[in-house]
């Protein structure tokens, strides 16, 4: 199957400030892709680049686009939510659809106005009437009546109650996705999305750390709090990772078997907050421990 | 069907309000005002008497009177005309003049305002080229805007006379008062039409121009807009002592004018002899097609066109971050 997102050393350079050191991605269709970073990590210029928002050295292709040139007919099949993004505050509930309609070729007019229904949103209101919440709402009813490809969605929940947040997940997942659409979403809230997520994919100071099928990380990551005794021989099998847990030392391994390391101790499949907090760490933060 | 530019012309004017409220208020005052002073008459007793003798017993007419007033009811058609071309393209002009002031913040602000509100990547994340939006906005300035000021400026010219009919009607005035003739406010629209179309090319370099600002202006598009034409002049006057500056931009906003050399006398009417200049003296005082033939008109077309690639590009790879 083609790639829905293929990059091959996309960089890009604000100055002398380097956003994006040699990216490479591979997205496949029918995923749930977080890209997740600290902030300033380069999520957002990786996300401005897939867009064609902005320019970028290296290889990338969008739905077989280049994102550069061929940004127009790109669009008809990229939708796009971002914390920046906002709807214009003059424009009325109606007039957005209507616009909308009017220009998008794959918009669904029925299904935007059957979704604002469910919704506490008056037609009549503009945007500037309405709550940060309810913004996102329209702009999500707006989107789920698109039949898009791809869906990039930037820190689309920022600043929204957890209520908000919730509804606004459940919905992509039950209105929006199947297997034939592709959702890249970033965010630097991992513990809310990881359930939702198939694939992640950490990104730090422009590069990425790790790029992996959720299903795969049980496989892959095993955490350990070796028994009182054992610290050292966990210690021996190298984990790029510890911390102090209740005065236990947990640690965190890459590509360990759990017959390896259950002898030593307890053990378990690391969450994706667990793996991000380890892998965000200050470059040689882990190495220092490991000497210490 | 591609419905994407009537709709991003038509959310110009959700957006930007003023492009269809500010005519309408000036269009609504003009006429309260010629309401009132056509009820009102004229000041002085004498003419005020006139205008509202039901017969013309009433009218004390000394022989200058009735001489001018026979000249009146004797005016050919071509004359009558003339008083209905005058009379429309003043109220064209009135709508015109008001509608630059509102198109050129219309300019400066379509563009930065998408910026300021950050609605520009929600823009952006829709199926639409930067061309097409550039180009949208300046349709609403130099298409849309110009083509609503013709119309409504023909509505009001009939209402306006409507309200004068209405004034008059029975009494003496009113019988020699011209009858409403459509083809002198065909007419009179063609003329419109064409200063138009001549202002609206002459004019695009300066429109385009403030497009162009209202994409790359950081902050205080405004003071972009109009600092520069003052300021430039006086700075090269004081530090070089040359004007080159000040003739540049004379020519550009005055040499509209200047080429159609209006010829002043053709609306010169004189009560001496009830001279009425001919509606044809009133048309061909415009040497409209003077101005297509000056190669500085098409010298601005090209400005204009390159001014807003400029600006299409601007939009298309800003990079705000």
């Amino acid at each position: 199957m083609t790639a829905i997102i293929e990059a091959r050393g996309l960089s890009k350079h604000y100055g002398s400030t380097q956003a994006l050191r040699g990216v490479d991605l591979n997205i496949q269709p029918g995923r749930i892709v977080g890209l997740i970073g600290p902030n300033g990590s380069g999520k957002t210029t990786a996300i401005k680049a897939i867009l064609g928002l902005a320019g970028f050295d290296g290889e990338l292709k969008v739905l077989g686009r280049d994102p550069r040139t061929e940004r127009n007919a790109l669009m008809e099949e990229v939708c796009f939510i971002a914390d920046v993004a906002v709807l214009p505050r003059w424009i009325k509930v109606t007039q957005a659809v209507e616009l909308v309609a009017g220009i998008h070729p794959r918009f669904d007019r029925k299904r935007a106005l059957e979704f604002l229904a469910k919704t506490d949103i008056k037609p009549d209101s503009r945007v500037r009437q309405l709550s940060k919440g309810m913004v996102t709402q329209l702009h999500l009813a707006l989107i789920l009546a698109i039949d898009a490809k791809l869906l990039v969605l930037d820190e689309p929940t920022l600043g929204l109650d957890l209520l908000f947040r919730r509804s606004f997940y459940d919905n992509l997942l039950n209105d929006y996705f199947d297997k034939e659409r592709t959702i890249l979403v970033t965010t630097h809230q991992v513990e809310e999305i990881e359930n939702i997520l198939t694939d992640i994919i950490f990104i730090q100071r422009g590069k990425i750390v790790l790029d992996a099928a959720m299903e795969n990380l049980g496989e892959r990551f095993m955490q350990l709090v070796p028994a009182a005794g054992n610290v050292d021989a966990a210690r021996a099998l190298k984990p790029f990772y510890e911390r102090e847990v209740f005065g236990r030392v947990a640690m965190l391994y890459d590509g360990r078997k759990q017959a390896e390391l259950a002898p030593l101790g307890e053990t378990r499949a690391p969450s994706v907050t667990d793996l991000f907090v380890a892998m965000m760490q200050p470059a040689g933060a882990a190495a220092s421990k490991e000497a210490a | 069907m591609n419905t994407t530019f009537p709709m991003l012309i038509r959310r110009e004017f959700w957006e930007h309000k003023s492009l269809w409220i500010a005519p309408l208020v000036w269009v609504g005052l003009i006429t309260l005002f010629f309401t009132w002073a056509v009820i009102q008459g004229p000041g002085n007793p004498h003419a005020k008497m006139m205008i509202d003798a039901q017969s013309t017993d009433q009218m004390s007419l000394n022989d200058r009177d009735r001489e001018e007033m026979q000249n009146a009811i004797k005016l050919p058609a071509d004359k009558q005309e003339t008083f209905f071309a005058v009379s429309f393209l003043a109220i064209f002009g009135l709508i015109s003049m008001f509608m630059t002031f509102v198109v050129f913040f219309y300019l400066i602000d379509c563009l930065y305002t998408e910026r300021k509100d950050r609605s520009i990547l929600f823009w952006k994340s829709l199926p639409v080229s930067d061309a097409e939006v550039v180009l949208s906005k300046l349709a609403v300035g130099i298409i849309v805007v110009p083509l609503g000021v013709i119309l409504l400026a023909a509505a009001m010219q009939f209402l306006l006379y409507i309200i004068v009919w209405l004034r008059l009607h029975g009494s003496v005035i009113g019988e020699v008062m011209p009858d409403w003739s459509f083809v002198a406010w065909l007419r009179s629209q063609a003329v419109a039409l064409g200063v138009t179309l001549g202002g609206v090319l002459w004019y695009a370099p300066i429109a385009a121009y403030l497009l162009l600002l209202s994409t790359w202006a950081k902050n205080k598009v405004f003071l972009w807009a109009v600092l520069p034409p003052i300021a430039l002049p006086v700075l090269e006057k004081v530090f070089l002592g040359s004007s080159h500056v000040a003739e540049f931009l004379g020519r550009r906003f005055g040499g509209y004018i200047q080429e159609m050399r209006v010829d002043p006398s053709a609306f010169e009417a004189s009560n001496r002899g009830g001279h009425v200049p001919s509606v044809s003296d009133v048309y061909n005082a415009f040497h409209l097609s003077n101005v297509f033939k000056t190669p500085d008109m098409w010298i601005g077309v090209a400005a204009a066109v390159a001014l807003i690639l400029v600006a299409i590009r601007i939009r298309r790879f800003r990079d705000d971050s």
